[in-house]
């Protein structure tokens, strides 16, 4: 690939996910949802992770018995539940357990079998044949064959009908069935990602000709669906025919809505529902010392980005960027805004979740305002700076800015809080034209994802609009290469360039948060909860 | 005298204000029989009103009977409580109030309040109601009752709360002021019916009021309040020809009497004002205004002296008091003086839109109007006055505002000095604003309550004087000399004056402008007597230093008669009769004028009242005309006729049979 | 001796006295707050996140580590002046136009009333929401709103004590006088209108301090960092079960201040209805 191609390559999968975004009801309210959540699509994945990966990793409920009792989660309320269009936690949460995907993606970001109990794919990376498993049954009892998975996809990169994934899909030139248990992908190029794009979270697999997806319910998942009462609950109940033994370990599955977090945690006190799946630190720390509650953490490669424009003043001082560096202390932001849960973050999105490509080899340069001061002043602002900083109202952001305000006060930089609503935040682009602001990003599956559409040059989400070439090169080179030695190499660099000149500053990487009631088995948090696999749960 | 059916003993009345008892009636004693009336006369604060509420247990919540007792067919009053006092209310005792709109519930229709205040069965209450109605006079009962209040005129109103009050067999009737919201000719025709009424259904009978000629025509005795005190009570006639107390002349002598005229007979005024209480003088109340007090007077009290059987005071001097008014000199009526005069209007017109319904207005109908002026043409001569007279709705105050150019006519010119003026007063010059001033009826809204005398005397003086303040201030003690009140009330606010001062700052604010023609508008109407003929004195006098000229708009014929030079008597928006006050009301010819004066005659003509609109045609006192003929004055204007001496009316009947008609009648 | 009067009047009533003593206490903290608080309200202390009620901390502190006692105490400041504030502006300018529009009359008067009449028909919160919506939240906004939503409330209250003494005999005496309009306005008039606007202004403020926490309560008010009582509160919902007290302290800062002045303005009235 040259270098032209491979930014068109970056800006296609871009594309896709700003539609993803773009194409649902609560459009804005959503964009930052579809950033940070959809963690199994569209990512690019580096290492090889081409063969079949292990078994899952959750230890599996007891078999035996069958599925007994009743499981209640408590969840955000979906919009719709059309698997193409489907783009919240809760509308995935939901339709992972009426269908399923082609192949999984574990706790560890590894590639796992699903409705594929193998693969193969050809010398060249263009064809891929995956070998469906045997005896699955649609709800209705008509068998899965590979016909269904033709049609999903078909109608998934149908550009005609304009779905979020017509473009994370167009690389593919052919798809056909091969027998009645396998199918065959042909590519147009070759993706050594392809198996994380497969499940991708609108990939879930329909019967072949489904008139209405949006409310017919016929998958081949471990639950039906008894009931949907929109913006109150959904009601599923044990599909007996489920392929995997010992799945699902509960016969009846509630989901039930709430439109706010602390009322959904309140039930869980209440005992009215066994599991909640989100929630604000202060929440969770409550929950934490609550007896007969199991508060669950588990480390994200999510994080909140602050960032500054690189292309104009003051970013464009790089003295002003190291400034802005020097005058945080990202250890007292940690243990403040997020209790000290998840990690402390190094100014890039490769974080310790990725243990093969993190590095503290560069070392960060400990806080030192007056130093920062003193850079200012050589930059041109003896007075000190003065700016607004955007916040939207969601998550921690807002104490993060005041506490950024604290800090960089003793610097002479004196920032203004202007605390939005999402939708004012990221409506009409405005997140990606104010100087100063902070950013909300999910956690994906492998690195390079955040490279390509947040800090490559001209990368659609490129807020910060930082430029750097030496930075392209290497993004380029761990996007392509084969070689795991050298790919881990370049993301060595690219962690040095960003802590030396990055315009950005991650000050900590999110725990997702999550709690159920004591007497829970095979509860398994995942970084992206829409993605949770509530059958293996036993109660 | 028979037995009284109510008896007064010893009452003492206090008012709770704040931590103070106040003692607003002070050991009244006096007793009415069946049928008999009991005038109570005295000035505002006298506490006529609260002996009437006392007698009928009807104090406000802060009254309280503190000693005596109120005897009604020999059952205390003072001591019956709870369902005892409200079954004598609703069997027994009765109350005509002043404000008869205030007393009628607005939301229902007469007819219910009627029967709910003779708490009948429907069909035969229904039936007394309407006879009832029927006996006070009101010519359609049923439609009446179905009426809500608001829908009838000020003396329909009060012939329904008489009904109220006489049904069944009262025993005790309060009349409180009950026609001073009324036109003179409709007072007269209530007043008549009252005093037949109470022949009639035999109820003792108080009538409060601080009009002493009404109370000499409806009383068979009177009683004289002052400051609490009942300080004199005789038959009518004696206490009207004999007073024995120096208050009860007082009174009577600042009455101006039919043929007492400002330039030969000054009115003798009560000097000072009736001490609120609870600043009540040790001996006799009446001592600091009285012109006879001496330090005996000052210092112990007197009692109320049984000077005949009927014929109580309480006056320690009484025997040394001697009554006579002045005798009428012949007047002479004075010829108009042939100069150009000071102020004229020709054909002045003022037509009032009135409001229209929605309903109306989508059905085009156009909204109605009322003929405020028609076509008035008036002349006012330099230094004399002119009265004009006439019931509410005749447009005299329409005239005096469309003068001073508060309302703009709405046709016809206004000269000054043959210059016309600008019909808003915003538009005048000012020197013509200067030259044409007014005072208006009400003294307790004149003044603003927030700045001091002074400031409102200096204003005018600024404004239209060309004065500086420096200059002005030091001539705001001349003005309130010119108007006999002493110069520290510049430093004053208007709360710390009587209705009377008040009234008399108005007058010297407006004067402050050197005005050459001063408009009075009601200006004494709401003052009491004692009052009303100090400030008649005052214009009197400046009239006589200062040759300046009134325009006396008044309802009431005497002070007229006593003031005015000339006479302008307007009926719906037209003048009917003019000329000098001699000739216009010595005799009356027009039949207007006629009943006007008859009004305060207790046998004289009393006319109906007025109907809503005007007619379309003819003259318009002709549906109430006691003389009116019979097709002419229906269909055709009548022609103004000259009667001399300036003199003119208009009526169909000629001078001669008008003239014949007074001779003989 | 009025004055003396109507301070008599005033005092007399306890209670009245009670919310006297609370609004000055408040305004002491206020004027003094510097000189009162220990820390600066905004100071945060990463060691000391949370920190129950303490010596040195006499409210505790917040979840960033923030001395709530200075935190309450410059919060003052902010809620005293922005409602003092947007009520001494509203009631000048709602008396202005009450006085000055009514005593004028014609279309003008139906015109202003009429505008008036339509913000007036949405509660005083929801107009405030939309304005902020469209004007972004800042301390001036808030100001700007709450003359906004205060000045037709006053206005109208001005209109129709105007109304009343328009038709007076002094009035028409000014008339008869060619007296300036100016005069009219305000040597005659306002002087008349002040004790009706001195009873107002104290509901007003009343309702503006509850406006103003309200605004923060709901996230569009004053900004943070900045310690506004109602902004408190909305950031410690999500604490209440780890720090109660970083709830209850800007709860009842808010509550007794309001109570405060609710006393006072019903002895204002009180005291003024009376002489």
């Amino acid at each position: 690939m040259n270098q032209s191609d491979e930014r068109l390559h970056v800006l296609q999968i871009a594309r896709s996910e700003v539609l993803a975004g773009r194409m649902s009801r609560r459009a804005f309210l959503r964009l930052g949802l579809a950033l940070g959540l959809s963690a199994g699509a569209t990512a690019l994945a580096a290492c090889g992770g081409t063969a079949p990966a292990s078994a899952p990793t959750a230890a599996p409920a007891p078999a035996g018995s069958g599925p007994s009792g009743r499981l209640r989660v408590a969840s955000e309320i979906p919009v719709q539940l059309d698997p193409a269009f489907a783009s919240s936690d809760a509308e995935i949460l939901i339709l992972n357990h009426v269908y399923d995907y082609l192949v999984d993606i574990d706790a560890g970001n590894n590639v796992i079998p699903r409705l594929a109990r193998e693969w193969t794919i050809s010398d060249d990376g263009l064809r891929y044949r995956l070998t469906l498993a045997s005896g699955v049954t649609f709800h209705d009892g008509s068998p899965l064959t590979a016909a269904d998975v033709v049609w999903t996809f078909n109608r998934l990169r149908d550009a005609s009908l304009q779905l979020p994934t017509a473009d994370l899909y167009a690389n593919i030139a052919d798809i056909a069935a091969d027998g009645e248990n396998a199918v065959v992908f042909t590519l147009s190029a070759p993706n050594p990602f392809f198996l994380y794009d497969l499940s991708d979270n609108h990939a879930l697999i329909l019967r072949a000709g489904t008139a209405n997806p949006a409310t017919t319910f016929n998958g081949t998942g471990p639950f039906k669906v008894v009931e949907y009462r929109t913006e109150n609950r959904i009601d599923l109940a044990a599909n007996p025919a489920y392929f995997q033994t010992g799945k699902p370990a509960v016969a009846d599955l509630e989901i039930i809505f709430f439109a706010d977090q602390a009322a959904a945690v309140d039930a869980l006190r209440g005992g009215q529902v066994d599991l909640v799946l989100r929630m604000p630190t202060p929440l969770f720390q409550t929950l934490q010392q609550t007896a007969g509650i199991v508060a669950v953490q588990t480390p994200t490669n999510g994080f909140d980005l602050v960032r500054l424009r690189a292309d104009r003043e003051p970013g464009n001082k790089p003295e002003v960027i190291r400034a802005l560096k020097l005058a945080t202390d990202r250890q007292a932001i940690f243990r403040q805004v997020k209790a000290g849960l998840g990690a402390v973050g190094r100014d890039s999105p490769i974080g310790p979740l990725f243990s093969t490509y993190y590095s503290e080899e560069t070392p960060l340069p400990a806080r030192d305002p007056a130093a920062a001061r003193a850079l200012l002043a050589s930059a041109g602002y003896p007075d000190g700076l003065k700016l607004d900083l955007h916040v939207p109202d969601s998550g921690d952001r807002p104490d993060l800015a005041v506490v950024l305000k604290e800090q960089w006060a003793e610097a002479g930089i004196d920032i203004n809080v202007i605390v939005e609503p999402e939708s004012v935040y990221y409506g009409d682009n405005g997140w990606l034209e104010v100087d100063l602001g902070i950013t909300g990003w999910g956690s994906r599956p492998v690195p390079q994802f955040y490279l390509d559409v947040m800090l490559v040059s001209g990368a659609v989400w490129n807020e910060s609009h930082f430029s750097d070439a030496e930075f392209d090169a290497l993004a380029a080179t761990a996007r392509t290469t084969l070689d795991e030695a050298e790919r881990a190499h370049a993301y060595r660099e690219i962690q040095r360039i960003l802590i030396e000149r990055g315009p950005i500053i991650i000050p900590y990487f999110f725990a997702q948060l999550s709690a159920h009631r004591e007497g829970l088995r095979g509860y398994v948090a995942k970084a992206f909860p829409g993605r949770t696999d509530l059958a293996a749960i036993a109660v | 005298m028979t037995t009284s059916v109510l008896s007064v003993e010893n009452l003492s009345v206090e008012y709770y204000t704040g931590r103070q008892r106040l003692p607003v009636l002070r050991e009244i004693s006096l007793s009415v029989a069946a049928g008999e009336t009991l005038g109570i006369v005295g000035e505002s604060g006298s506490g006529k009103s609260t002996l009437g509420l006392a007698i009928l247990r009807a104090l406000p919540a802060n009254g309280r009977i503190s000693v005596g007792r109120v005897l009604l067919d020999g059952i205390d009053l003072a001591q019956t409580q709870g369902a005892t006092l409200r079954t004598l209310w609703k069997r027994a005792l009765r109350l005509v109030p002043q404000n008869p709109l205030a007393a009628l519930n607005p939301t229902l229709r007469i007819g219910e309040q009627l029967i709910e205040a003779m708490s009948g069965k429907h069909p035969v209450a229904e039936a007394q109601a309407a006879a009832l109605l029927a006996r006070v006079q009101i010519a359609d009962p049923v439609r009446v009752m179905r009426s809500y209040p608001h829908e009838l005129s000020g003396g329909m109103q009060q012939r329904v709360m008489i009904a109220m009050a006489l049904h069944g067999a009262p025993r005790l009737l309060v009349l409180d002021e009950p026609t001073t919201s009324l036109d003179v000719t409709t007072e007269a025709a209530v007043i008549d019916l009252l005093a037949d009424l109470i022949a009639e259904r035999q109820p003792a009978s108080l009538f409060i009021s601080h009009n002493l000629g009404l109370v000499a025509r409806i009383a068979t005795r009177t009683a004289v309040l002052y400051a609490g005190e009942l300080v004199e009570i005789a038959p009518t006639a004696t206490l009207f020809q004999q007073p024995r107390h120096p208050y009860t002349q007082g009174l009577l002598r600042s009455l101006p009497h039919p043929g007492l005229r400002y330039d030969y007979h000054p009115l003798q005024s009560i000097e000072g004002a009736i001490p609120v209480p609870g600043a009540l003088p040790d001996g006799c109340v009446f001592a600091p205004r009285c012109p006879l007090a001496n330090d005996r007077c000052r210092h112990e009290r007197p009692p109320l002296l049984a000077i005949a059987p009927d014929h109580a005071t309480r006056c320690h001097y009484w025997s040394h008091l001697t009554f006579d008014l002045a005798l009428p000199a012949p007047v002479t009526a004075t010829a108009l003086p042939d100069r150009a005069p000071l102020l004229t209007t020709h054909r002045l017109t003022k037509t009032i839109a009135q409001r229209r319904s929605l309903v109306d207005a989508a059905r085009g109908k156009a909204a109605p109007a009322v003929q405020a002026l028609a076509a008035v043409d008036l002349t006012v001569h330099r230094n004399r006055t002119l009265g004009v007279v006439g019931e509410s709705g005749s447009g005299k105050t329409t005239l005096a505002r469309c003068i001073i150019g508060l309302t703009p006519p709405s046709g016809g010119t206004i000269e000054l000095l043959g210059i016309p003026l600008a019909p808003h007063i915003q538009q005048r010059p000012r020197e013509q604003v200067r030259r044409l001033q007014m005072v208006l009826q009400n003294p307790q809204e004149a003044l603003n309550p927030a700045l001091p005398i002074g400031e409102a005397l200096i204003r005018p003086m600024i404004r239209l004087g060309g004065l500086d303040g420096k200059t002005a201030a030091k001539q705001v003690s001349d003005l309130l000399r010119l108007v006999n009140l002493p110069p520290d009330y510049a430093n004053r606010r208007p709360h710390q004056l009587s209705g009377g001062e008040k009234q008399r700052v108005a007058i010297a604010r407006a004067l402050a402008a050197t005005p050459d023609l001063l408009v009075l508008d009601e200006a004494v109407s709401a003052l009491d007597v004692s009052v009303q003929a100090a400030v008649l004195n005052i214009l009197a006098d400046i009239k006589e230093r200062t040759g300046i000229t009134y325009l006396f708009i008044t309802h009431d014929l005497a002070v007229v008669s006593y003031l005015a030079d000339d006479v302008v008597v307007m009926y719906r928006g037209e003048i009917v009769e003019e000329g000098p006050v001699a000739s216009v009301l010595n005799p009356p010819l027009h039949p207007y004028t006629e009943a006007l004066l008859a009004a305060t005659n207790p046998h004289g003509v009393r006319l109906r009242e007025a109907e809503a609109m005007a007619p379309a045609t003819g003259c318009p006192f002709q549906p109430r005309c006691p003389r009116a003929l019979d097709d002419i004055c229906r269909t055709e204007k009548p022609p103004w006729r000259e009667a001399g001496n300036g003199h003119r009316l208009r009526c169909h009947i000629p001078l001669e049979e008008l003239r014949a008609m007074q001779m003989s009648g | 001796m009025n004055v003396q009067r109507l301070g008599r009047a005033f005092f007399a009533d306890p209670a009245t006295a009670a919310g006297t003593i609370i609004v000055t206490v408040f305004l002491v903290l206020a004027l003094f707050g510097p000189l009162i608080a220990p820390h600066s309200p905004t100071a945060q202390n990463a060691d000391l996140i949370r920190q129950p009620p303490s010596l040195s901390h006499p409210f505790g502190t917040d979840r960033l580590g923030r001395d709530l006692f200075s935190r309450i105490v410059y919060g003052a400041r902010d809620i005293l002046a922005l409602a003092g504030g947007g009520t001494v502006l509203a009631v000048i300018i709602g008396a202005f136009i009450g006085i000055s529009v009514t005593y004028l009359g014609g279309w003008l008067e139906e015109t202003v009333f009429r505008l008036f009449d339509g913000l007036l028909a949405l509660p005083a919160l929801l107009l405030a929401l939309i304005l902020l919506g469209a004007t972004g939240p800042s301390r001036a906004n808030v100001l700007l709103v709450m003359i906004l939503v205060y000045t037709p409330i006053v206005a109208r209250v001005v209109r129709s004590v105007v109304l009343a003494l328009k038709s007076r005999g002094f009035i028409e005496a000014a008339r008869m006088r060619n007296e300036r309009l100016g005069y009219i306005l305000w040597r005659e008039l306002l002087p008349l209108v002040a004790p009706t606007l001195a009873v107002e202004a104290a509901l007003r403020f009343s309702y503006a301090i509850f406006l103003v926490a309200s605004l923060g309560f709901l996230g569009v008010g004053v900004q943070p960092p900045s310690p506004d009582w109602g902004l408190m509160v909305l950031e410690a919902r999500n604490e209440f079960a780890l720090a109660p007290w970083s709830l209850y302290v800007p709860a009842a800062a808010i509550a007794l201040l309001v109570i405060g002045v609710n006393l006072m303005a019903e002895g204002v009235r009180r005291a003024i209805s009376d002489s």
